[in-house]
Parts: C-alpha cells; structure tokens; sequence
C-alpha cells in the first residue's frame, strides 16, 4: 500500500498528474478523518484538519517521497496538537451526558471488541497513535518512526509493549472478575 | 468491569484492534468531495514543474558534439594535421626532384617522337607537288 502511495505521488510530482493525486488523497483521506476523530476531534473539526492536513502535504511532498503517507499523518498529527492547544485557551462546556454514555459503555461489554475498544481508551495518545498507524494505516515501524522523529528499534518495542500491557491489563480485569 | 473473555494472544489482540478501527464511523463522502475540489484547485498547474530545469534535448546534442569537436581538435586532430603537413612538404620535394633531374629524356622521347611522326606524314599524305628531274 505504502509502494502504491509513493508510486502515485511520484507521478504528481514528476509529470504533474493530478489524477495521481486525486487517487492517493480518495485512498487516504477517510482514514485520516477517522485518525483525527480517534484524536477526539469532533465531525467538523476533523473535516477542517484534513483539509488543512492536505494543503500542507501538497506543499512539501515533492521534497522527499520516500514515505509520503508518514509524512501526512505527521502533519496531521502537529496540526491536532496545535488545535488542541488553541482549544486550551478557550472554556471548555462539558456534555455530561456524553459523560454518562462513556460510563455505561465501560461497564457493559457486548463482545470481545468492545472491551478491547475500551482497554485502547485506557492508553495515552501516543500510544494510541501508534497502534492506530501500526494496525489501520498499515505503516511500517521505519515509517511510524519516520513520523514520530523517533529510532525505529523504540517503535517497535513501544508497538510490543502497548499490546504487552494490553494483554496484562485484560487479565487483571479478568482476575477481578 | 468485570467480563469472562479469555486473555487473547498477540495475533488475536491485533486481530481484535482491527476490528475495533473498522466499526468507526466513516466520513461523509460529499464532504470529502468538497475538499477534493477544494485541493484540485490548489493544485500547481500541469507540466509547471517539468518543465522547470530542463533543457531541450537537441541543445545538449549540440553542445555535447561541440565539445567533442572541440576536444578532438585541440588534441590528436590539430597533431595530425601538423604530421600531414609535413608529410605534403616531403612529397612536393620528391616529386619535384625527378621533373629537374631528367627533363633531357623527356625531350629526346619527344624528338624521337616528332621525327617519327613526320615520316609517317611522308608517307601517308598525297603528292602535291614534285620538283620536275
């Protein structure tokens, strides 16, 4: 998938095809979307950042094609953060019955993949980040650390002990039982 | 909290990661369409950057034959032509050594010639007229 996407991008760049482009942006930008939901942003917000997300790629992706899609994210990623920080300053109305939904949802499990869904809600961000890059986007760990401007070897022990404590986190809840 | 699920391995928590990704909402495909055309018109325009730094290919030719030309001359070609004029100037010489050295045969061959050729007038043309005895 990763070939495909630099192979596209590559013919945007070097023979000004922007049917290429259409196609990666149509393969890509409904998983971003999602990443930036599972981000926490709300619909419209989400909608914003992508685009944003994709003017930005469309300035700089010519530069290096070497991992076009790692390049997207990371961009998206430090758009979030910068609307994040942005949304600090300003006050913050909590939904407390979105609260309440939360709760309920904690405590009554329908299958196995609610509760995994609801153990990912226990890790930080970042960690969330990573599996969501690791096992949606499908990037590689060279390509994640790409991304996250960290050593390959950390991403790939981070991706061990995300789903090592995912693991130890489902049996301590199990014991509880 | 409490559940009764068996503690899944590495391939089925991956698996079950999946799944989860998979069951969120998706984007609404008219709202994506908008910021596809939204990007398209952000687009640089066609063959802009192609054409950035390139030259045509039949001025590279050009240059490329000239510099070998060049090359060529200033090396072996302008030796050689040095060589060849001296080689002519050794040639003029030789040749011009035998037309100084033996015009007197080639006048003698002429003569011979000549008189030869005047006996065999003798014979061949009429009597015109014949001194009477």
């Amino acid at each position: 998938m990763q070939d495909q996407a630099r192979e596209l991008l590559d013919r945007y760049c070097n023979n000004s095809d922007h049917d290429a482009f259409t196609t990666f942006y149509r393969s890509q930008s409904g998983k971003l979307w999602q990443f930036l939901r599972s981000r926490g942003c709300n619909e419209d917000a989400a909608y914003d950042l992508l685009a944003e997300a994709f003017m930005k790629f469309i300035q700089v992706v010519c530069n290096d094609l070497r991992a076009p899609v790692a390049l997207l994210y990371r961009i998206a990623i430090n758009l979030h953060i910068d609307n994040y920080r942005r949304s600090q300053s300003n006050p913050v109305i909590i939904n407390n019955d979105l609260v309440a939904a939360h709760v309920d949802e904690a405590n009554n499990f329908i299958d196995q993949r609610d509760y995994v869904e609801h153990l990912m809600k226990t890790l930080s961000q970042d960690e969330q980040n990573l599996l969501f890059m690791r096992y949606w986007t499908g990037l590689t760990h060279k390509e994640i650390a790409g991304t996250l401007d960290m050593p390959e070897g950390t991403i790939r022990r981070q991706c061990a002990a995300i789903i090592r404590k995912l693991q130890q986190r489902w049996q301590e809840e199990d014991h509880g039982a | 909290m409490a559940h009764n699920f068996p503690v899944p391995d590495e391939a089925q928590l991956e698996r079950l990661l999946v799944s989860v990704y998979k069951k969120m909402p998706e984007p609404e495909f008219p709202r994506l369409a908008r910021i596809e055309e939204r990007l398209s018109r952000n687009l640089p325009p066609r063959t802009s950057r192609h054409k950035v730094n390139t030259i045509p290919w039949w001025i590279v030719l050009l240059l490329t034959g000239g510099i070998a030309a060049a090359t060529w001359w200033v090396g072996n070609g302008y030796n050689d032509a040095i060589k060849v004029n001296d080689n002519d100037v050794t040639n003029v010489e030789d040749e011009a050594i035998p037309q100084a050295t033996a015009p007197g045969r080639h006048d003698s061959q002429e003569q011979v010639h000549d008189s030869q050729h005047d006996e065999s007038n003798q014979h061949e043309s009429p009597i015109i007229y014949q001194r009477e005895p």
